[in-house]
C-alpha cells in the first residue's frame, strides 16, 4: 500500500489532478460563500433599486467567474487525459 | 428563467407599466403600494437568481470534477492503482497540508495547471517574437530559450513578451484565482531567472575574456549555451564560477532612461546591465583586493557567482519593474508585429487602446518625459498601423497633444489633462481631420524627423534649395522659406548666432511646431485654452516663445473664442485687425506664421501681398470709418467696464473691511491711520484712471471726426455739384465731439483724507452714469450721422479707389434695403471685414458666380479639405463654422447685394463714365 501511494503521488498527471481538485474545490467553496452572502444581503437589507441592480450584477459576476475557472479546469483535465494517452 | 417563475400579475406591474398605471389611474397610495410590491418582486427575483447561480455553479463544478475523475481513473488503470480514485480526498487533504511542497513537485513535472497555462504564454510570446519550434525542440519554452541563447532575440525582448502575456493571462477571468496567479508568477519568475542567468553567464564570460586562455578554460567548464533547459535556479547556482576580473573597472551607473520607441532602447538597456555588472564586480574586486592573501584564500569563490546571479536577477527585476518601459515595449512589439502580420487583429487594437494606462504611467514614473519619444512613438505607430483605427487616432491625438504642449513649454499641463482635452467634443471635431491627414501621409512625414533632433540651419537651407523636395518636405517649405527670408532681415542672418535678440530656443520651438503642422498648432493651442485656467499665461508664454501670436493663429481657423478670451483678459495681445493681416496668410495649403521680433514688430513676408494702401485710397468715408475705429470703442468699453468693475470690487472690499469693526481697527492700529485712507485712495485712483481713459478715447474720436470732416470737405470740393445739404450739415457741426454729444467728463475726483464709502459710491455711480450716457449719445450721434451723411454722400455717387467692396457694401446696405446704416450695422460690418482682414477677404472667402456673373454661393478656404481648398459654405451648418453661420450669411448677402446692385446701377443714368466705373463694385 505504501509503495502504491509513493508511486501515485510521484506521477505528474496524478499530481496535477490532485492540485486541480484542490483548487476547484476551494474555488467552488468560495463561490458558494459569496452567493450565500449575496442572498443574505438581498433578504435582510432594505436595498434600493440601484443597490438591487448592483447585487444582480454581482451575482452574474460571481457566477461567470466560477464558470470560467471550472471550464479552464475541464480543459486542463482534457489535456491531461490526452497526455496520459500518449 | 427567474421571470418565468414570477406570478404574471406581479411581473406585469414591474418597471414601466407601474409608472404608466400611476399616471393613468392609480391614486398615490395605491401607487406606493404597487411600488412596494414591485420592490419585493425584485428581491424575490434576485433570490431566484442567486439560487439559479448556485445551481449553475454546482453543475459546472460537477462537470469539471468529473473530467478530473475521468483522468484519474484512466491514470489509475495505467498505473494499475485502481484504488486511486477512492483516495482522491485524502490526497487533496495531503496537498492542503503542504501545498508549496506539492506545487514545487508539480511545477517541476510541467503538467500542472500553472505549467499548462504557461505553455500558452510561451506559445503567444514565441509567436509574437516570430520564433518557431525547431525540430529538436519540444516546447515553445525551449524554443524561446534557444532563441535567446543563439542571440536571435535578446533577453529583454523575451522577458517583455513573456511578461506581456503573463499580464494578459492574469487579467483573464479564468485565471482569477489567487493561488493560480501566484503559481503563474512564480513559474515565470523562475524562467526569467533562467534567462537572466544565461545573460549573467555571458557577462562573466566576456569579463573573463582578457584573462589567459588556460585560466578561462578552467573556470568556464560549462558554457552558457550548454545549460540544461530544465535546470532549476538552485542547480544554476552550483555552476562553476567565473574568475574575478581584478583590474579596476570604472563604476557604472544603472541610470539609463527608458527611451521608448527608439530602436536603441534595448541596446541601451543591455548596456546598462553590462555597466551594472561591471560596477558590481568592481565593488567585489575592491573588497577582495583589500584582503590579505591569506584571507583571500578563504573567500568563498562561489559567493561571487551567487552575487552575480542575485544581481542579475535584481537587474532583471528592475527592468521589469519599470512598468512603462516594460508595458510599452511589449505592447509596441506586439502591436506592430501583430499588425504587420495580421492587420485586422482586434486584440492588437485593444492592446493599443490600453495604452491610456501607459500614458498615466508616464506621468507617474516620469520614465518617459522626452517629447522626442512621443514624437517617435507617434511616428512609429503611424508608419506601422494599417487601417487608421480610431483607437490609434485617439492615442495619437493624445501623444501629439502632449508633444505639442511639451514643445510649447506648457509643461504645467499633465497628460491627464491632455487626455481629457483630447476627448472633448472640440478636440474630436478638430483633431479628426488632422489625424486623417496624418494617416493619409499628407502630414507628419519628415517633420517628425525634425522633431527628433534640433534642426540645423544648413538642413533648412538644403531643404529649400533641393529642387525636388521629397514628399511632405514640400509642406514644410513655405514656412521654412518665409522664415529664412525673414531671418535675412536680421543683422546676422543666422538665428543660431543671435541668442540675445532672437532666442535660439524659441527658434527651435518654432521649427518644431511648424513642423508638426500649421493646423495642429492652433488646434492644440485652442484646446489648451479650453482646458486650462491659465489660458493667457499659456497664450503669452507660447506667444513669446514662438514668436507668433497664438490668439491670432486660433483666429485663423475661425475659432471665435480667442476673441472672447481677449475680451476677458488684459494680458492677451489685444485683437488688432491690421496686425492680423501682417501675421497670417492662407494660401494653397499653407499657413505662414510670421516671426515676431523682440520689439514686437513683425517681419515682412516677402511674398505677402497685403498692401493696405488701397484701403486708405478708398476715400474719405473709409478714412472716416477707419478713424472711428470700432475697435477702439470696444476697447474703451471694455476698459471702462473693467475699471468700474474694479472700483466696485474695491469698494465692496473696503466696505467689508470697515464692517469688520475690531479687525479693521486692529489693522488700522497695526498699519497706522493711512491704512483705510490708502484703500479709499485706491478706489479714487481707479475711478480717475477710468476717467482719463475715457478722455483719451474721446480725444481720438474727436481727431478722427475732424479728419473725416476735412476729407469730406476736400472730396466735396472736387465735385462739380456737391450736395448743398451735405456742406451745410458739415458746417453745422462743431469739430469737438464732446460738444456735439453734449458730453461732460465727470472730472477727476479729488482726494482729501479718508473717503467715506458713501462718498465713493456716489462718485462711482456718477462715473457709471456718465459712461452710460456717453455711450448712448455716441450711438445716437453715429446713427444720425450715418443717416444724414453717408447715405447722401453715396447717393451722389461717392466712391473711388480700386477696391470698393468695402464702401459698396455699406452703400448697398442703405440702398438695397432702403435703410440707413445703424451703429450695429456699422460695427458688425467693420468687425466682419477686419476679423478677416487678410491680404484680401478673398483669401478666405470667395464668391462663386454663374456664367452671368451672379453670385450663387460663397466659398470659404478650408484647410482641412484636400490639403486646403475653397469649399462651399453652408450658412445653416453651424457646426462647420463654429457657430459663425450668421457671420458668413452676411458675407453671402453682401455679395448678393453687390451683384443685384451692379445690375441696378448699370440701368441708372450715370453722370460721367469714369464716375460710373468707379462706382461699380468689383466682384472679381
Amino acid at each position: 500500500m505504501a509503495k502504491q501511494t509513493t508511486k501515485a503521488t510521484d506521477d505528474p498527471i496524478v499530481l496535477a489532478v490532485i492540485e486541480d481538485q484542490a483548487l476547484l474545490k476551494d474555488e467552488y467553496s468560495k463561490t458558494q460563500k459569496k452567493l450565500k452572502a449575496l442572498h443574505q444581503k438581498i433578504i435582510h437589507n432594505d436595498l434600493g433599486d440601484t443597490e438591487l441592480e448592483e447585487v444582480k450584477q454581482e451575482i452574474q459576476k460571481v457566477k461567470n467567474r466560477f464558470k470560467a475557472f471550472s471550464q479552464m479546469i475541464t480543459q486542463h483535465a482534457q489535456w491531461l487525459e490526452k497526455e496520459a494517452k500518449k | 428563467m427567474a421571470e418565468q417563475q414570477l406570478p404574471s400579475k406581479l411581473y406585469e406591474l414591474s418597471g414601466q407599466e407601474v409608472s404608466e398605471k400611476t399616471a393613468e389611474s392609480l391614486a398615490r397610495e395605491e401607487y406606493l403600494e404597487e411600488l412596494k410590491r414591485t420592490t419585493r418582486v425584485s428581491k424575490r427575483e434576485l433570490s431566484i437568481e442567486v439560487e439559479s447561480a448556485d445551481k449553475e455553479t454546482s453543475k459546472e463544478f460537477l462537470l469539471a470534477k468529473q473530467s478530473l475523475d475521468k483522468v484519474l481513473q484512466l491514470r489509475a488503470q495505467q498505473l494499475k492503482e485502481l484504488t486511486l480514485p477512492e483516495r482522491v480526498d485524502s490526497l487533496v487533504a495531503e496537498y492542503r497540508k503542504s501545498p508549496e511542497e506539492w506545487q514545487k513537485k508539480i511545477e517541476k513535472s510541467g503538467m500542472g495547471l500553472a505549467s499548462w497555462a504557461m505553455r500558452g504564454i510561451y506559445s503567444q510570446a514565441a509567436e509574437n517574437l516570430g520564433i518557431t519550434k525547431a525540430s529538436g525542440e519540444k516546447s515553445n519554452k525551449e524554443a524561446l530559450l534557444a532563441a535567446v541563447k543563439s542571440g536571435q532575440i535578446s533577453v529583454e525582448d523575451a522577458l517583455a513578451a513573456l511578461d506581456l502575456h503573463l499580464e494578459e493571462t492574469l487579467q483573464d477571468e479564468r485565471f482569477d484565482n489567487d493561488v493560480l496567479k501566484s503559481m503563474l508568477t512564480s513559474h515565470l519568475d523562475t524562467f526569467h531567472l533562467k534567462l537572466t542567468s544565461g545573460q549573467a553567464q555571458e557577462e562573466i564570460r566576456s569579463v573573463a575574456a582578457p584573462l589567459p586562455p588556460q585560466e578561462a578554460g578552467e573556470t568556464l567548464s560549462m558554457p552558457a549555451d550548454d545549460l540544461p533547459l530544465d535546470e532549476t535556479p538552485e542547480q544554476e547556482q552550483e555552476m562553476p564560477l567565473a574568475p574575478v576580473e581584478r583590474t579596476a573597472i570604472p563604476r557604472g551607473e544603472y541610470q539609463t532612461p527608458i527611451e521608448l520607441g527608439k530602436p536603441e532602447t534595448l541596446a541601451a538597456l543591455k548596456g546598462s546591465l553590462e555597466r551594472a555588472f561591471s560596477a558590481e564586480e568592481t565593488r567585489y574586486a575592491e573588497q577582495y583586493n583589500a584582503l590579505s592573501p591569506e584571507d583571500q584564500k578563504d573567500v568563498d569563490q562561489e559567493a561571487l557567482y551567487r552575487l552575480h546571479l542575485q544581481y542579475a536577477q535584481r537587474l532583471a527585476d528592475n527592468f521589469l519593474n519599470q512598468s512603462v518601459g516594460k508595458r510599452y515595449q511589449s505592447l509596441f512589439d506586439k502591436y506592430i508585429k501583430k499588425n504587420i502580420l495580421e492587420p485586422d487583429d482586434q486584440e492588437a487594437l485593444e492592446n493599443i487602446a490600453s495604452f491610456h494606462s501607459v500614458l498615466e504611467a508616464i506621468d507617474t514614473t516620469k520614465a518617459m518625459t522626452s517629447p522626442e519619444d512621443f514624437g517617435q512613438f507617434a511616428l512609429e505607430l503611424k508608419n506601422n498601423t494599417p487601417g487608421n483605427p480610431p483607437e490609434l487616432q485617439q492615442i495619437t491625438a493624445e501623444l501629439l497633444t502632449l508633444l505639442a504642449w511639451q514643445r510649447g513649454g506648457c509643461s504645467v499641463i499633465s497628460s491627464e489633462q491632455a487626455v481629457k482635452a483630447s476627448t472633448t467634443t472640440f478636440m474630436k471635431r478638430e483633431f479628426n481631420p488632422f489625424l486623417a491627414k496624418i494617416h493619409s501621409n499628407e502630414l507628419f512625414g519628415p517633420k517628425v524627423a525634425v522633431l527628433q533632433q534640433p534642426i540645423k540651419w544648413e538642413q533648412l537651407e538644403n531643404t529649400i534649395s533641393d529642387p525636388t523636395p521629397p514628399g511632405d518636405i514640400q509642406y514644410l517649405t513655405p514656412y521654412v522659406s518665409s522664415l529664412l527670408d525673414s531671418v535675412d532681415l536680421l543683422p546676422n542672418g543666422d538665428p543660431t548666432k543671435r541668442e540675445s535678440s532672437y532666442d535660439r530656443k524659441a527658434f527651435d520651438y518654432r521649427i518644431a511646431l511648424a513642423s508638426i503642422s500649421p493646423e495642429l498648432l492652433p488646434t492644440v493651442v485652442a484646446s489648451a485654452h479650453r482646458n486650462s485656467s491659465d489660458t493667457f499665461a499659456i497664450n503669452t508664454d507660447l506667444s513669446e516663445r514662438l514668436g507668433i501670436d497664438v490668439a491670432y493663429t486660433t483666429r485663423a481657423i475661425g475659432y471665435r473664442e480667442s476673441r472672447e478670451w481677449s475680451g476677458k483678459h488684459n494680458r492677451t495681445p489685444y485683437y488688432k485687425p491690421f496686425d492680423l493681416a501682417y501675421q497670417i496668410k492662407y494660401g494653397g495649403n499653407s499657413l505662414v506664421l510670421k516671426p515676431r521680433l523682440e520689439n514686437n514688430a513683425y517681419l515682412d513676408v516677402p511674398d505677402y501681398n497685403g498692401d493696405l494702401s488701397p484701403l486708405r485710397n478708398e476715400g474719405p468715408v473709409v478714412e472716416y470709418a477707419e478713424s472711428i475705429n470700432t475697435e477702439r470703442i470696444k476697447a474703451f468699453r471694455h476698459t471702462a467696464e473693467e475699471q468700474i468693475s474694479k472700483a466696485s470690487a474695491a469698494l465692496i472690499q473696503l466696505e467689508q473691511e470697515q464692517d469688520k469693526g475690531t479687525t479693521s481697527y486692529a489693522e488700522q492700529r497695526e498699519h497706522g491711520p493711512a491704512f483705510a485712507t490708502n484703500r479709499s485712495a485706491n478706489v479714487i485712483s481707479l475711478i480717475n484712471e477710468s476717467t482719463d481713459r475715457m478722455e483719451r478715447i474721446f480725444e481720438e474720436v474727436r481727431d478722427a471726426t475732424i479728419k473725416a470732416q476735412e476729407a469730406l470737405r476736400k472730396y466735396l470740393a472736387t465735385q462739380k455739384n456737391p450736395p448743398k445739404e451735405i456742406s451745410a450739415l458739415l458746417d453745422s457741426y462743431n469739430n469737438d465731439p464732446r460738444e456735439l454729444l453734449n458730453y461732460q467728463v465727470p472730472g477727476r475726483f479729488s482726494f482729501s483724507g479718508r473717503q467715506e464709502k458713501e462718498d465713493l459710491e456716489q462718485k462711482l455711480e456718477q462715473l457709471r452714469r456718465a459712461y452710460n450716457q456717453q455711450m448712448r449719445q455716441f450711438k445716437n450721434w453715429f446713427d444720425n450721422y450715418q443717416k444724414s451723411k453717408i447715405e447722401d454722400v453715396n447717393k451722389a455717387g461717392f466712391s473711388s479707389g480700386d477696391s470698393p467692396d468695402w464702401v459698396a457694401l455699406r452703400t448697398l446696405l442703405g440702398k438695397q434695403r432702403g435703410e440707413t446704416l445703424t451703429f450695429e450695422d456699422f460695427t458688425q460690418l467693420t468687425r466682419l471685414d477686419r476679423n478677416n482682414w487678410c491680404p484680401d477677404v478673398s483669401s478666405i472667402y470667395r464668391p462663386e458666380t454663374n456664367k452671368n456673373g451672379d453670385v450663387t454661393q460663397l466659398l470659404k478656404f478650408n484647410p482641412y479639405s484636400n490639403g486646403g481648398e475653397f469649399t462651399p459654405v453652408n450658412p445653416k451648418d453651424k457646426t462647420r463654422d463654429h457657430g459663425n453661420s450668421s457671420h458668413e450669411q452676411k458675407i453671402i448677402d453682401h455679395y448678393r447685394r453687390l451683384s443685384t446692385a451692379k445690375e441696378a446701377l448699370e440701368g441708372l443714368p450715370q453722370p460721367e463714365e469714369d464716375q460710373r466705373r468707379a462706382y461699380l463694385p468689383s466682384l472679381s
